[in-house]
């Protein structure tokens, strides 16, 4: 009976490993846009690094950027985070013909073996900003993205208005960084403190600690910060799961009234402002990004010359404007 | 305490409560505001989600075993569950118009997250029983298994806005003693039980001290692996179940890592991964430990990066600490 049941279970195992596998090789299809005419595409290869809800936004907006010209074929496919396999994806496309290849970096340590594969055909990286000296260098490749820095910038501003009024101009603030050592993480802590700080505020530390862009840990630490009484005007998360997870520290505390900022923008952020719990949050124009990225490809493709970056700005989200991002 | 069970091994692993005692005097001085009775609630119930995953891991490592899938399991149940209990008033529920009754639908989140994450522990045992795999490669595959079932369950989606009922599950209180702390507690005495007066925790023991020896004795080692990988994976579904509660939301990526702390939580506690040497009181300790450690870097404002390189070298000094100490003890 027992030898039965163990049978069974590794049996259960095996099949959802099959599953599993069955279902990873359906997403990785690569699927593949086909045009309306025959002749004289201008072929654009998309190597994305992965697919989340963000990329996937992005994703699309190239696509529909390219319906919109009847004469662009975009070719996309999905690294799933493997820097070999998009390697692999550009000299596909190199021997494709593609016209031009837009490139969101698995890896920005990569920049220079993209480019090499790539060879003559011009590159756009979108998004994650690939290795500024060797893009600089490179004379057929450009970047179209959104600057880290801006969307702490942005949380300054909305601040600075926030506490224009107030008398002694000293902000006692809380911080929740994301993962330690990242570069968007760095950007967003350091942009927000130096804008406010130009902005003729001194700030005040009361904590500053990362919860790694999560809720529960976000949470778990706000709730530890609250315990101790010290006074804090602020919360500022460089993402939105964290500063939901402070929000929901604040409420089981009666502390509401403290405004908390976010970055990204998320469906959940959007509710929270809906709802006036959150303050703010910073949307970061994945469509932009998208259409912006197709059209530097595809004037490339066509031996026109473009900028080396394109910014696609962040955008402040409240109350104010919630409407138009719902 | 059960002072007639063996005093001279409980003795043996008093330095554990010696390294605990000395932090929080260390941090009392430090810092004013620890010793205070808001603090310790906050302290017990931070660590609280992390301290069930300690109370179930440190039964695989008695058995001489480990399991690595706990962090995992903590997301998939956490998903399960909230995935049944969203409000149906937020536009991108995961099952469109699903709206239980509060005296249905809570207890059937709960039940069925549980479930969930309990399955894969049987999983867990029957592969290590039957098949004679390592059970750090067993629970490692399941780990990878079990986050992508939870990313491929929520389409890697936060599944959000869960009903208020539910959060209170994990935000309540009774008598201003949070929830998560009276389920940690109740929890370690059911642990305690189970260790020291179940014929099921004598065999744990047996087990982890010369599986040879017990199967021998007449143990029935496999069943009794089977029982250590379910209460471990039980253990950490209720976690993952109150952690949906708590933050008000279930996602795909709750509990990275957990596993990791779990299982520090309980070496630095005294549970030997040799085998068959541990108490459920030294795995609380190892807890208190790693919570007194956390909020006190917290409260003095540490710098994070420092916080990391203090946390690890306090993992390894009291496992060191112990260790000399059973050394001449022995």
């Amino acid at each position: 009976m027992k030898r039965f049941l163990a049978l069974l279970f590794t049996c259960i195992l095996t099949g959802a490993l099959f599953v599993g596998c069955g279902g990873k090789a359906t997403t990785t299809d690569n699927s593949v846009d086909d045009g309306k005419g025959e002749n004289e595409k201008i072929k654009i290869g998309l190597t994305m690094s992965s697919r989340d809800q963000f990329l996937s936004t992005l994703e699309t907006a190239v696509k529909d950027a390219a319906k919109k010209q009847d004469n662009a074929e975009i070719i996309a496919f999905d690294a799933e985070n493997d820097i070999q396999k998009q390697l692999s994806h550009i000299s596909s496309f190199v021997s494709q013909d593609c016209g031009a290849i837009i490139v969101n970096l698995v890896n920005t340590d990569t920049t220079e073996e993209i480019l090499k594969a790539a060879g003559d055909v011009p590159v756009v990286f979108v998004n994650r900003l690939p290795n500024q000296p060797i893009l600089e260098e490179s004379d057929n490749s450009s970047f179209v993205g959104s600057d880290e820095y801006e969307a702490g910038q942005l949380q300054a501003k909305y601040l600075t208005e926030y506490f224009k009024d107030k008398d002694d101009k000293e902000i006692n603030y809380v911080l929740f960084m994301g993962t330690l050592g990242l570069q968007h993480t760095n950007a967003r802590t350091k942009a927000v403190k130096e804008t406010l700080e130009e902005n003729g505020f001194t700030l005040v530390k009361q904590f500053e600690d990362t919860a790694e862009f999560d809720r529960a840990k976000a949470m778990a630490k706000m709730q530890q910060f609250i315990g101790t009484g010290k006074p804090f005007d602020v919360v500022i998360g460089n993402n939105d799961e964290m500063a939901l997870g402070a929000i929901e520290a604040l409420k089981s505390a009666n502390r509401l009234e403290v405004p908390v900022v976010g970055i990204d923008a998320t469906a959940n952020a959007l509710a929270a402002i809906e709802a006036e719990e959150m303050a703010c949050s910073v949307f970061q124009d994945a469509g932009g990004q998208g259409s912006g990225a197709f059209d530097f490809a595809y004037k490339m493709a066509q031996g026109e010359k473009v900028d080396k970056y394109g910014w696609i700005p962040f955008k402040i989200v409240s109350l104010d404007n919630l409407a138009d991002f719902k | 305490m059960n002072k007639s069970f063996d005093v001279k091994k409980f003795a043996s692993k008093n330095s554990i409560y010696i390294v605990l005692i000395f932090l929080i005097i260390v941090v009392t001085i430090a810092s004013p505001k620890f010793l205070t009775v808001g603090n310790i609630i906050n302290l017990f119930t931070t660590e609280s989600i992390k301290g069930l995953l300690a109370l179930g891991v440190a039964f695989c490592i008695l058995s001489k075993g480990i399991d690595l899938s706990l962090g995992s399991i903590v997301a998939l149940s956490a998903v399960v569950s909230a995935s049944l209990i969203q409000n149906p008033t937020y536009s991108a529920q995961m099952f469109k118009g699903l709206d239980m009754p509060i005296g249905i639908g809570v207890p059937v989140a709960i039940v069925a997250g549980i479930l969930a994450g309990t399955i894969f522990g049987v999983i867990n045992g029957a592969l290590i029983a039957y098949t004679k795999i390592p059970p750090f490669i067993a629970t490692l595959g399941s780990m990878v298994v079990v986050r992508g079932l939870a990313m491929l369950y929520t389409n890697a989606y936060p599944v959000p806005m869960l009903k208020n009922e539910f959060k209170t599950v994990g935000q309540g209180n009774i008598l201003g003693i949070p929830n998560l702390l009276i389920i940690l507690i109740l929890f370690a005495l059911i642990a305690w039980f189970l260790l020291n007066h179940t014929k099921f925790g004598k065999n744990v023991y047996a087990i982890g001290g010369n599986d040879v020896a017990a199967r021998v004795a007449g143990i029935k080692v496999k069943k009794n692996i089977i029982l250590v990988y379910t209460w471990s994976s039980f253990c950490a579904a209720v976690a993952g179940v109150l952690l949906a509660a708590r933050t008000g939301s279930g996602i795909a990526t709750l509990g990275l890592n957990y596993e990791l702390d779990a299982i520090a939580a309980a070496t630095i506690g005294g549970v030997s991964h040799n085998g068959g040497v541990g108490r459920i009181g030294g795995v609380i300790a190892g807890i208190l430990i790693l919570g007194v450690v956390n909020n006190g870097l917290l409260l003095l404002g540490v710098s994070p990066y420092i916080q990391q390189i203090v946390k690890g070298l306090i993992i390894v000094g009291a496992v060191v600490f112990d260790m000399r100490k059973n050394a001449k003890a022995a």
